[in-house]
């Protein structure tokens, strides 16, 4: 059983965003439109935190992705009252769409706010509705989400290990975001794996993580060292 | 029993406690039909939102949670007090409480009602309501005990029908009492809900057996009830909802908001039933100096919560704290503090004006001040998380306020109902009380304890 | 045939006459009858053998029930989803003893409740005892004082101890 698991280099990030579009088209989210997002309604699975350093013009603007932390001891999930978020067998937080009644809990206990509410039903024009993953289902109004580590993607690995008869190498699996990600900062992998290129990096003495303090235990590891130095 | 000696006699005070009952005046209908549309408008403002999305009400993320769970802790606070005051007078034996008690259990039962409305009013999916109820089902699926909102469904429908038997059970005598006075479907309606009461000193030794026995158990439920509201918030990992004290300040303030108004019930009442005889300034300078001491107690819990995060400064904190005292919530904040202490206080605290006018002054202070408390704690720490950037603002929409108003107005249209169903001063406790004070020598005197043995009259 | 005499009363101390002259004519307890619009519970009205009450017990066993379901519902509950949360371990009793006192408490509310009607004899229907006419008197009055019987003689009697003793209606139903 693998404890899937990402490294984000924040050395490496440059904010570009390309995570943000391809998760966007990995996992049917909707884009809700300017009037909806200036509201706090974006649906977005990983953003894009900018924090700008120093003050102008030495200036310099820091960047963090932040999607679901996966917590082995996630906050979102006590407080469900249907089990509709759970822990699963493999270390993910699993979210079961169908039997969220909505009542947002989860959501407000979540201390990195990376949960995304469906306030209402959403509609893809013709022909945008061709492009929807197959793999992923749509989610109506009233239901909550989240990231999944795209759970698709690491079923369909794993049911081709299967058909050749052999385990998940590393690197079978790979969400949209990493996949994305022209700097490769972001690595996914099988944290249980001494070996594997997540394991190598999450061991660096550059790693932390997020609000670690609060005794999450989140899957994802970032990595930062280098101090700013003024160019 | 017909004493000629006291101001009022039996004869009399039974009409004038019947009378609701029998006569309908035109303000009746009026108040119905107003109260009624305003309820109407709410549920079309409610169908409207199950139908689009509850993206049509204003809240949002970092905000899940708005005017609903506020309404909703507001409602369930008032709805404590009630039962909870009418079991601790009556196991004090408090000699005033006589006509208090039926108007105060009755706020419970339909604050409880309406309050219990939000949770499923703000559920994203409310056509799926039942999936929090525990039963053995087809799918095999059971609800999680371990989350707050499955302690809410348990405790508040343990305190409701507490509370409804705790209202019912001593309704039966004036129930039958009704029955006996009344022709017609009236008598049918009354002799069903009397359910053949004929007033044998069997049944009341019972009656009283049992009203003690529930009196003893719904003080623990009712505390229990608040404090389960309180955890829904001090279970989460929130910045200044993580907070152990959570469960006493919010049963404080639920009693605080639940004398208020058990005042504004008493006044209404007393002004458009003419109970000037039966609610008396006493009743009103008792409850008033209640409400005062709960002025003091409330500021002392606000104060103890907001002293620890000020000195503490954790930078998780001092955001929600910064937000609501010096923010744009700090107008809520001040005006919280204003409403609650600032108003009430020299008011409450002045014998001069401690009057019935007075004390409704206060107590409709207070109220839109706990409501403000209620706002304060669910949009001032939501709209702060911890990340920075997912900082957040909400403002209420018109879905919420026309909710709001609806489920305010139909609160008020229950109480309206059954005031006018049932007589609202419980008619044999207070000649019960009228007779043990009449024994005594100092009759103005506020009594504060009664009999040695409560229910055994010793009247020769 | 059971015959009955009622007579209504308007102060507890004519009341307490009546009783007291009808058990001295030899009248036995369980066939004289009191109501009153108030609690009304001197020893002449209810004796001590009708005082003794199971309330109390039946709310402790009710309580009991109730704790054992708040026990194990969510034990079982939990043990039948065998989903773990937020790391907390799939029986946590902490969590769950709010859940084990509401319905301790309900438990103990349904006994009371259930042994008040029981004991009380409630609900009864037809309700038996003054006629509807009497009633009206009556519910301004207060008292009512009267006796159930089978022979003729008896309910002379009672008729003119109750008269005696102050009654002001009196009313013979058969």
């Amino acid at each position: 059983m693998a404890k899937w698991g990402m490294v984000i280099d924040l050395d490496r990030c440059t904010g570009c965003e390309a995570c943000v579009i391809a998760c966007h088209a990995e996992n049917n989210l909707p884009i809700v439109g300017e009037e909806e997002s200036a509201k706090g309604r974006q649906h977005n699975w990983i953003r894009v935190e900018r924090y700008w350093e120093g003050e102008y013009p030495h200036i310099r603007a820091r960047f963090i992705p932040v999607l679901c932390q996966q917590c082995d001891h996630a906050p979102c999930e006590p407080v469900c009252p249907v089990y509709a978020t759970y822990h699963n067998p493999e270390g993910l937080n699993a979210q079961v769409y169908n039997r969220c009644i909505g009542t947002r809990f989860c959501a407000n206990n979540c201390p990195y706010t990376v949960r995304v509410f469906n306030w209402f039903d959403h509609h893809w024009e013709k022909p945008l509705d061709e492009q929807l993953n197959p793999d992923v289902s749509i989610r109506t109004r009233g239901m909550m989400e989240k990231c999944t580590f795209c759970i698709q993607r690491i079923h369909r690995a794993r049911h081709q290990a299967e058909d050749e008869g052999r385990d998940i190498r590393d690197g079978d699996v790979q969400p949209a975001c990493v996949q994305s990600c022209p700097t490769e900062a972001m690595v996914f992998g099988d944290l249980d794996d001494p070996d594997s290129r997540v394991s190598q990096r999450a061991r660096s003495r550059r790693a932390f993580r997020l609000l670690e303090e609060l005794g999450t235990e989140p899957s994802v590891i970032y990595l930062k060292g280098d101090e700013w130095v003024e160019p | 029993m017909s004493d000629e000696t006291g101001s009022l006699t039996t004869r009399m005070m039974h009409e004038d406690l019947i009378r609701p009952v029998v006569f309908t005046g035109r303000r009746f209908y009026l108040a119905v039909a107003l109260l009624g549309l305003i309820v109407l408008w709410g549920l079309a403002a409610w169908g409207y939102q199950v139908r689009t999305g509850m993206g049509v009400a204003g809240i949002n993320s970092p905000v899940f949670w708005g005017v609903y769970i506020a309404t909703y802790i507001f409602f369930i606070g008032i709805s404590n007090a009630g039962t909870l005051i009418s079991a601790m007078l009556r196991l004090s034996h408090a000699g005033w409480r006589h006509p208090v008690t039926r108007c105060a259990e009755a706020i419970t039962v339909f604050a409880l009602m309406v309050g219990g409305m939000f949770p499923l009013i703000h559920l994203g999916r409310v056509w799926k309501f039942y999936w929090l109820i525990p039963y053995p089902n087809e799918r095999g699926l059971w609800p999680n005990f371990h989350s707050p909102l499955v302690w809410d469904f348990m405790a508040i429908n343990t305190y409701l029908l507490g509370s409804f038997v705790y209202l019912y059970l001593p309704m039966l005598p004036d129930l039958a009492l009704i029955r006996d006075r009344v022709n017609g479907w009236r008598r049918r309606f009354y002799g069903l809900l009397a359910l053949g009461w004929s007033g044998t000193p069997v049944e009341w030794h019972r009656l009283e057996k049992a009203i003690s026995i529930l009196a003893v158990v719904i003080i623990p439920v009712a505390i229990s009830m608040h404090s389960v509201v309180a955890w829904d918030f001090s279970v989460a990992l929130k910045p200044m909802w993580h907070s152990t004290i959570f469960a006493p300040y919010f049963v404080v303030g639920a009693l605080f908001s639940g004398i208020a108004i058990l005042i504004v019930a008493m006044v209404i009442l007393r002004r458009v039933f003419h109970l000037e005889a039966y609610l008396e300034p006493i009743h009103f300078n008792n409850l008033g100096l209640l409400l005062l001491m709960f002025c003091c107690l409330w500021l002392y819990f606000t104060f103890a919560e907001y002293l620890v995060t000020w000195y503490g400064h954790l930078p998780d904190e001092m955001a929600p704290f910064r937000f609501r005292v010096e923010g744009s919530l700090a107008p809520f904040f001040w005006g919280m503090v204003l409403m609650n202490f600032v108003i009430p206080v020299p008011i409450l605290a002045v014998r001069k004006t401690r009057t019935v006018t007075g004390c409704l002054v206060a107590s409709l202070s207070i109220l839109i001040g706990m409501w403000l408390e209620r706002y304060l704690i669910v949009v001032g720490t939501l709209s702060r998380p911890r990340l920075e950037f997912a900082w957040g603002h909400y403002a209420p929409t018109w879905v919420e306020m026309s909710i709001l108003a609806g489920t305010i107005a139909y609160f008020i249209l229950l109480y309206v109902l059954f005031s006018k169903l049932f007589p609202i001063i419980s008619i044999w406790e207070f000649k019960q009380g009228r007779r043990l004070r009449e024994r005594r020598p100092t009759r103005d005197v506020p009594v504060m304890a009664d009999e040695p043995f409560p229910g055994v009259m010793l009247d020769d | 045939m059971t015959e009955r005499v009622l007579g209504v009363f308007e102060t507890p101390a004519d009341a307490r006459r009546a009783v007291r002259e009808l058990v001295n004519a030899g009248i036995p307890r369980q066939n004289i009858i009191i109501c009153s619009t108030e609690p009304m519970l001197d020893p002449e009205f209810l004796p001590v053998e009708d005082r003794k009450t199971r309330m109390s017990l039946w709310a402790i066993v009710g309580a009991i029930l109730g704790c054992a379901i708040g026990y194990s519902l969510p034990v079982t509950a939990a043990r039948l989803m065998g989903l773990a949360s937020g790391g907390q371990p799939i029986v946590s009793l902490w969590a769950f003893a709010i859940v084990i006192f509401e319905l301790t408490a309900l438990g103990a509310i349904g006994g009371t409740v259930i042994t008040f009607f029981r004991e009380a004899g409630l609900p009864e229907r037809p309700r038996a005892i003054p006629s509807a006419e009497m009633a009206r008197t009556f519910v301004d009055a207060g008292l009512i004082v009267g006796v159930s019987g089978d022979r003729m003689e008896t309910i002379e009697i009672a008729d003119r101890l109750l008269r005696e003793a102050g009654a002001r209606e009196i009313e013979h139903q058969r």
